[in-house]
């Protein structure tokens, strides 16, 4: 069950998360959230009817003003897994095919976790697929109904495949950054260097490694960012004393003598906790809040560049709000010059107000780094302006 | 159909835009009109000053003007000069079109025009010019074109 108000998302209750759409009867008594996903070509192969893309869709419902997961499914073509709750009644899962129709539900279902889990649904999915007519006693509390005929067994494993690939494209431990890097300070103390959204962590992380061999295997990446964003050229840590815990100050090399991280330009402390991060965590997966804040529009572009080449090299996956163009022109050119991602590696979500409404455009890139199929309106704001800007 | 802008068509979109300019900048923003632009003819672009250049950095950021590749233009030339059809000195243009199946040029140059309309050089759709807000009607996508809006 995800956490709406996990640091540093602070989403609020059910009525600050669900959209209002004004006037009476314009409260929403659900929410959905979904994701889209690029099926495996495995899944096609073995049944065109299954689609190249896989939707998954969480819905939640307002339970004393705190959101309820209520259903959730996954859909790739003429494939359905999903789980619904009818009020008063005990929950069902559904596993679709195109040969027909599979349902469990069952007072034991009631007792087991609501969300989405690997290892529940191929439970499920292995129960559902029995070839006995009947379940083991052990499942008696849960009921079997067939409708149409029972998968065969290409379906079963297009099924098995569809649950794997979802699975393996949401698995991952996440890093999530604040829009604000926390302050610099001229002299640290090691406390605690457990991942903080603002990156709180990172000066004690330096500091424990620094020297060693997770030092030596980040500096040339680190150092190689700082020097082609125009941010530092080098980062030491001086040391206050001779013990491991003695406070220390982080020094930065620009030109000529080092100077403390308080008296440099304000972008490398916003941007050092982000970049090794990203270096050096064992996440996988970023969600970076304007990473570009306090950053100078070199530093912003070799942004760009830079977690470009970390989806190629460390496998990270990267969830962007941006307000750069900067940075996206960099991508878009990098794509272009084939020097790290391919054009399929990148989405552009446009979130468009329409009434009290946002939606969200998906826009894809092309092999020369152009935007796809932009809706009117994408960017219209700054289309305005350069006709504003002609017009003289 | 995408457009393709010769230089000499730039100057109608320096500040003050010209009402020319402006009829294919309306479809541009209102219409999902889309400009392709690449090779020797961006470079001439960005060379015929700054408000030009402005204009193409914000329509390919809008999604609203589309570069392509500089290599394929240049080879794409080398074919087209090949055919030893091309009466004008912008045989780039003629395979920029040929490669992004843009068919609206805004030009003055008149063998331009001619090279433009020679279905020998540029097959089907035949292409059409663009030379002042009369011929707004010209301004239209196909289903060829690389830069139609999503629906």
């Amino acid at each position: 069950m995800p956490d709406f108000n996990a640091e540093p998302f602070r989403m609020g209750a059910f009525e600050q998360i669900a959209n209002y759409r004004g006037g009476r009867g314009g409260r929403a008594e659900v929410f959905q959230i979904g994701v889209r996903l690029a099926n495996s070509g495995r899944i096609f192969e073995k049944d065109a009817s299954a689609g190249n893309t896989c939707y998954f869709l969480r819905t939640f419902a307002n339970k004393d003003s705190q959101p309820e997961l209520t259903e959730w499914s996954i859909e790739s073509g003429e494939y359905r897994i999903g789980r619904s709750v009818q009020a008063g009644s005990n929950p069902t899962f559904e596993f679709k095919t195109p040969s027909g129709v599979i349902k469990l539900t069952g007072r034991r279902l009631r007792k087991i976790a609501a969300d989405f889990d690997f290892g529940l649904i191929n439970w499920l999915l292995d129960l559902a697929l029995r070839e006995e007519p009947e379940l083991p006693i052990r499942e008696d509390a849960i009921q079997r109904e067939i409708q149409g005929i029972k998968p065969n067994e290409q379906e079963r494993e297009v099924l098995h495949l569809i649950v794997r690939g979802l699975f393996g494209s949401l698995s991952g431990s996440v890093y999530a950054s604040s829009p604000i890097r926390s302050q610099p300070h001229r002299t640290y103390e090691l406390f605690k260097d457990t991942p903080h959204p603002e990156g709180q962590h990172i000066p004690m992380i330096l500091s424990k490694i620094y020297g060693h061999q997770e030092w030596v295997i980040m500096k040339d990446s680190l150092e190689g960012f700082g020097r082609a964003s125009g941010l530092f050229d080098k980062v030491q840590i001086k040391r206050l004393g001779h013990q491991a815990s003695s406070p220390f100050q982080i020094l930065i090399k620009i030109k000529g003598p080092p100077f403390n991280l308080v008296d440099v330009g304000y972008g490398v402390s916003q941007a050092l906790p982000l970049v090794v991060e990203m270096l050096q965590s064992q996440k996988t997966v970023f969600l970076l809040q304007q990473p570009e804040v306090h950053l100078h529009p070199k530093a912003q572009a070799e942004l760009g560049s830079f977690v470009a080449s970390l989806v190629k090299t460390h496998k990270h996956r990267f969830l962007i709000e941006t307000h750069s163009d900067y940075l996206i022109d960099r991508v878009r050119m990098d794509i272009r010059d084939k020097k790290s991602l391919s054009p399929g590696d990148v989405t552009i979500l446009f979130f468009q107000r329409v009434g009290t409404d946002v939606e969200i455009h998906p826009l894809r890139l092309d092999e020369n780094g152009n935007i796809q199929s932009a809706p009117i309106g994408y960017r219209q704001f700054f289309l305005k302006e350069e006709r504003r800007y002609l017009r003289g | 159909m995408c457009l393709i802008l010769d230089t000499n068509s730039a100057h109608h979109f320096a500040s003050p835009i010209s009402q020319d300019g402006l009829k294919v900048l309306d479809w541009v923003e209102q219409k999902g009109g889309c400009i392709i632009y690449g090779g020797q003819n961006a470079d001439e672009l960005f060379n015929a000053g700054t408000d030009m250049k402005r204009l193409l950095v914000t329509l390919t950021r809008a999604g609203r003007a589309k570069r392509m590749p500089d290599q394929q233009v240049k080879l794409e030339t080398s074919i087209v000069l090949a055919t030893g059809l091309c009466r004008s000195d912008d045989p780039h243009i003629i395979a920029l079109a040929r490669i992004s199946n843009a068919r609206v040029l805004y030009s003055h140059d008149t063998d331009l025009h001619e090279d433009f309309k020679n279905l020998n050089l540029l097959p089907s759709p035949k292409g059409t010019i663009y030379q002042n807000q009369t011929h707004a009607r010209l301004l239209t996508h196909t289903s060829l074109c690389i830069g139609r809006p999503k629906a």
